[in-house]
């Protein structure tokens, strides 16, 4: 009866540990992936759907080292006007009007010690999905790939050979 | 019933107790970062790249030349620079420090007054009521001393001690 009881309780313990141990690093265990964003926008639709180009939005992708969030003002060009009565969008523009910036949860996490430059990869002309991957098809987007160096170094080995864009294999590329 | 269990009830549920605890504790999901976008894009500023804008230095008369830089519309580094005939790209250590005057948490953001001995925050539309009041009833006898103000700057503070009376002195 003891030994039960005290493996019921051990069974419990390893259970609440180990819940607590993939929440650590960001794995959700039920409901979609990726987290819960403040309005609950969706790339499936806006670039599924709609067949919006990425850079109308992240415009900065293809002239800056970082691909920007677009400025609220962009949604509202449309949101001003379009599905205005909708609860999402009911809930943008009062960000908007309160003068109050969305605070986006940020969804992909560079490891640290390590830079990444959009503008380069853009110019090169790897696909958004390449790294991103089908963001056209992820009602809440999720960091789609591990980002570690493993990852970034496989696809440096497969284009090093590349005839307009050759890859480099230097580690001052992206640790400097 | 056997009694092979090897601790007794009380020090196992201790044990327990202390596992859960460290787990929760020890494995508690850091707080999500936040991305906080423009809330309309400024036409001259693409995030992510730096802007140099040269400009002169202010921390003392010398006014040496020196290159700003700055990433979305905030000055994150000052250098000499090189083109300027005084400092030849060179910025002592007092100018590099002038950007932690700018961010200086202690630097003076708004008007003050001094009320037994410590000084009280107070709005702009008392300070200039109260400002207005004591120039005005020192008429002649006030003084406006300021550093060596650049271009329109010195214009304005010439034009505000000519208006006020005072003696302009500068430093």
């Amino acid at each position: 009866m003891k030994r039960a009881l005290a493996l019921v309780i051990c069974a419990v313990t390893l259970a609440t540990a180990s819940v607590a141990f993939t929440q650590s690093f960001g794995v959700q265990l039920f409901g979609p992936k990726g987290p819960r964003q403040p309005i609950n926008f969706s790339h499936q639709l806006h670039a599924g759907k709609l067949g919006m180009r990425c850079v109308y939005c992240h415009s900065a992708a293809e002239k800056s080292p970082i691909a920007n969030l677009p400025a609220m003002s962009t949604c509202m060009g449309c949101h001003k006007i379009a599905k205005a009565d909708m609860p999402e969008i009911v809930k943008l523009t009062g960000y908007f009007e309160r003068n109050e910036q969305v605070p986006w949860v940020e969804v992909y996490v560079l490891p640290s010690h390590v830079k990444f430059n959009h503008k380069r990869h853009v110019k090169a002309g790897i696909q958004c999905q390449d790294c991103h991957g089908p963001v056209q098809t992820m009602p809440v987007v999720y960091q789609y790939p591990s980002l570690k160096m493993g990852w970034c170094v496989s696809c440096h080995r497969q284009r090093l050979n590349d005839a307009q864009h050759p890859a480099t294999m230097d580690c001052i590329a992206c640790h400097h | 019933m056997s009694d092979s269990v090897v601790f007794n009830r009380r020090d196992f549920l201790k044990l327990v107790g202390i596992g859960v605890a460290g787990a929760a504790a020890g494995c508690a999901t850091p707080k999500a970062d936040r991305l906080i976008p423009y809330l309309v894009a400024p036409n001259d500023i693409l995030p992510g790249v730096s802007y140099w804008y040269a400009s002169t230095c202010r921390e003392c008369s010398s006014g040496c030349g020196v290159l700003v830089k700055a990433r979305e519309g905030r000055a994150i580094k000052i250098e000499g620079n090189p083109a300027h005939p005084l400092n030849e790209g060179g910025l002592c250590a007092r100018g590099q420090a002038s950007l932690q005057g700018l961010y200086d948490p202690d630097r003076v953001a708004m008007p003050m007054v001094k009320q037994g001995g410590a000084w009280k925050a107070i709005s702009w539309d008392e300070g200039v009521k109260l400002a207005a009041a004591k120039i005005g009833a020192a008429r002649g006898a006030t003084a406006l001393l300021t550093d060596h103000a650049p271009g329109s700057a010195d214009a304005l503070a010439a034009e505000l001690a000519a208006a006020a009376g005072a003696t302009r002195l500068v430093y």
